[in-house]
């Protein structure tokens, strides 16, 4: 009850935000949320079906150079480009997780580490293609559709933009709860509590491993191709490993395996840096330090955390000062 | 027929044989309990019958087909489920969504009214084991007795037909260990087949209507209660067996 009540101010805040900040304050707010569906792709595979997946940041390479490439070479449209590099990596997606998920959680993240750097040798190298270490610097924001009311949208536009990409937040949100209470979601939720009775109860666990895989790449295409289109220019430094790394320690941060988690892991790597005025570099040994104490201390992250505070505490208060019975446990 | 054979089952660990030629068959219905000193490879029968271990030899016939090797997650769903000697449960999740895991195999399609049966098999479950009050608690923060209650509820909601159960009285008192032995003759009644493993000798005594004991990874006796209790290999390989406590 109160969550929803919380969601639905969170929800208004966020339509409400342009109102308030100016030009640089929602340029951040449209990375945070582009940022923030990357962490909900990796909530997917690593919250709820537990390996962790350093390939992320490369499948977000891949949606964000497919979508690119098609637009500004091959002169397509945004709007067939992205679904085309959705389809793209449906398929890379596949045909590695097939091969990689076999492997046990720690050669799985070794696995995809080296996947990650395949990727990046790839559009660092593939000159043709992806025009190397310069990377790609004239695209395009999606094209104004030609149909009422659709044509009002101009995504050139900061604001237009933001409250597109707060469209995807949302819609993966929604998603994301729905699967959970699927037969799908159940069934990766078992994975990750205990795969080998997941099996003994009629579980076909790669299967699910796959589908859970397939869809954080998907998610994190889709982020690919909103960024490129944002930024409107891409390099292959911005998908490396240690975008990767950085997207694992967000979600760890945040809460991993929670719905709340990747949205506030989101807005803390965004914000600290802007608040405390930290460089870059200085970040990651913060990180550093967090993740240590989180994983030791806070395994489920800050959400984890705040529901801890939330649920014991608050309610042994709250009876003891409206001197209520304390309900039956 | 018999609702379910083992034949000439072996399998060895590197030099060590765990199980060697081991064969019996089970009529349904039928509560077939398997005895051994620690280590005499039943916990490894059970892993190799349910594929979570492969088989080197032998074959497993259930329902005159052959499942031997197939996928763990299928056998589960031709009607076979074990539970496990380390009772295992999901930790992080209550009572409530363990059981609606556990119904996995039982969802068809996305019918509404499944849902609803589900949730009224779900409530069946806790209603049988008593737990319906502790349905919002955490697996991971129930007490043992309970825990183990609910590993066989689990294995429970994935409608088995047989039912591989191992230890499931380890560890609990004589109240609680009385509770597994009704809800054990329960299942019998309902029809399920069911082969226990377990060293409560007076537990197994009283419920199994044969009894096979292993030694060193070999079937070294079979038969009614009564004859294995009074069978000399038997008693000798548990060094004066143990009275009933």
């Amino acid at each position: 009850m109160f969550k929803k009540i919380f969601y639905g101010i969170v929800v208004l805040l966020a339509i409400l935000l342009p109102l308030f900040v100016g030009p640089y304050y929602l340029h951040l707010m449209v990375l945070t949320g582009i940022y923030c569906l990357l962490v909900l792709g990796l909530n997917i595979i690593m919250g709820y079906t537990g390996p962790a997946s350093l390939a992320q940041a490369s499948f977000y390479g891949i949606g964000a150079y497919t979508s690119a490439i098609l637009t500004t070479r091959l002169g397509l449209s945004f709007w067939i480009a992205m679904p085309l590099s959705v389809l793209l990596i449906i398929i890379i997606s596949v045909f590695l997780g097939v091969i990689t998920l076999r492997l046990v959680s720690h050669y799985f993240a070794i696995a995809t580490f080296g996947l990650c750097e395949i990727i990046f040798i790839v559009m660092d190298n593939w000159v043709p293609v992806t025009n190397g270490p310069s990377g790609i610097h004239d695209i395009k924001p999606p094209e104004t559709i030609n149909l009422f009311p659709l044509s009002l949208i101009d995504l050139s536009s900061r604001v237009h933009y933001y409250y597109f990409v707060l469209f995807f937040v949302i819609l993966t949100v929604v998603f994301t709860v729905y699967l959970l209470r699927s037969r799908m979601g159940r069934a990766f939720v078992a994975i990750r509590e205990d795969e080998e009775l997941a099996r003994a109860e009629g579980i076909y666990v790669m299967k699910y491993k796959v589908y859970a895989f397939v869809i954080s790449a998907i998610i994190a295409a889709v982020s690919g191709s909103l960024f490129a289109h944002y930024l409107q220019f891409i390099t292959p430094g911005m998908f490396t490993i240690f975008e990767s790394l950085n997207l694992v320690i967000v979600l760890l941060i945040g809460g991993s395996g929670t719905i709340a988690g990747p949205i506030l892991g989101s807005l803390i790597n965004v914000l600290i840096p802007e608040i405390f005025n930290i460089l870059p570099e200085i970040r990651m040994v913060i990180y550093g330090f967090f993740v240590i104490l989180f994983i030791v201390f806070l395994p489920e992250g800050l959400v984890g955390f705040g529901k801890k505070l939330l649920s014991a505490e608050f309610l042994k208060n709250i009876t003891r000062k409206l001197n209520l019975v304390p309900a039956a446990d | 027929m018999k609702i379910f054979e083992v034949r000439n089952l072996s399998k060895s660990f590197g030099g060590l044989q765990a199980v060697s030629d081991v064969s019996f068959d089970l009529s349904q219905g039928e509560i077939l309990g398997i005895i051994g000193p620690n280590g005499s490879g039943k916990t490894t029968l059970f892993n190799l019958i349910t594929n979570f271990i492969p088989p080197d030899e032998g074959e497993i016939h259930w329902k005159g087909a052959d499942i031997t090797g197939l996928r763990t997650d299928i056998i589960a769903q031709m009607g076979i489920v074990r539970t496990f000697q380390l009772t295992r449960v999901f930790p992080r999740l209550d009572l409530q969504e363990n059981l609606a895991i556990g119904h996995h195999l039982r969802y068809a399609g996305k019918i509404k009214n499944l849902e609803e049966s589900i949730s009224k098999s779900i409530e069946l479950l806790l209603n049988f084991f008593n737990l319906q009050d502790r349905r919002k608690i955490l697996a991971s923060n129930l007490p043992y007795g309970e825990r183990k209650k609910l590993a066989m509820g689990l294995a429970l909601s994935a409608g088995p037909e047989l039912l591989l159960e191992d230890e499931p009285a380890a560890g609990l008192n004589q109240v609680e260990t009385e509770e597994m032995g009704n809800v054990i003759r329960k299942l019998q009644s309902q029809g399920i087949t069911q082969i226990l493993v377990d060293h409560d000798m007076k537990f197994i005594m009283g419920l199994c209507d044969r009894i096979i004991c292993l030694n060193f990874g070999r079937k070294i006796a079979e038969g009614a209660p009564r004859e294995i209790q009074q069978n000399e290999e038997v008693i000798q390989v548990y060094l004066g067996e143990q009275d009933a406590d």
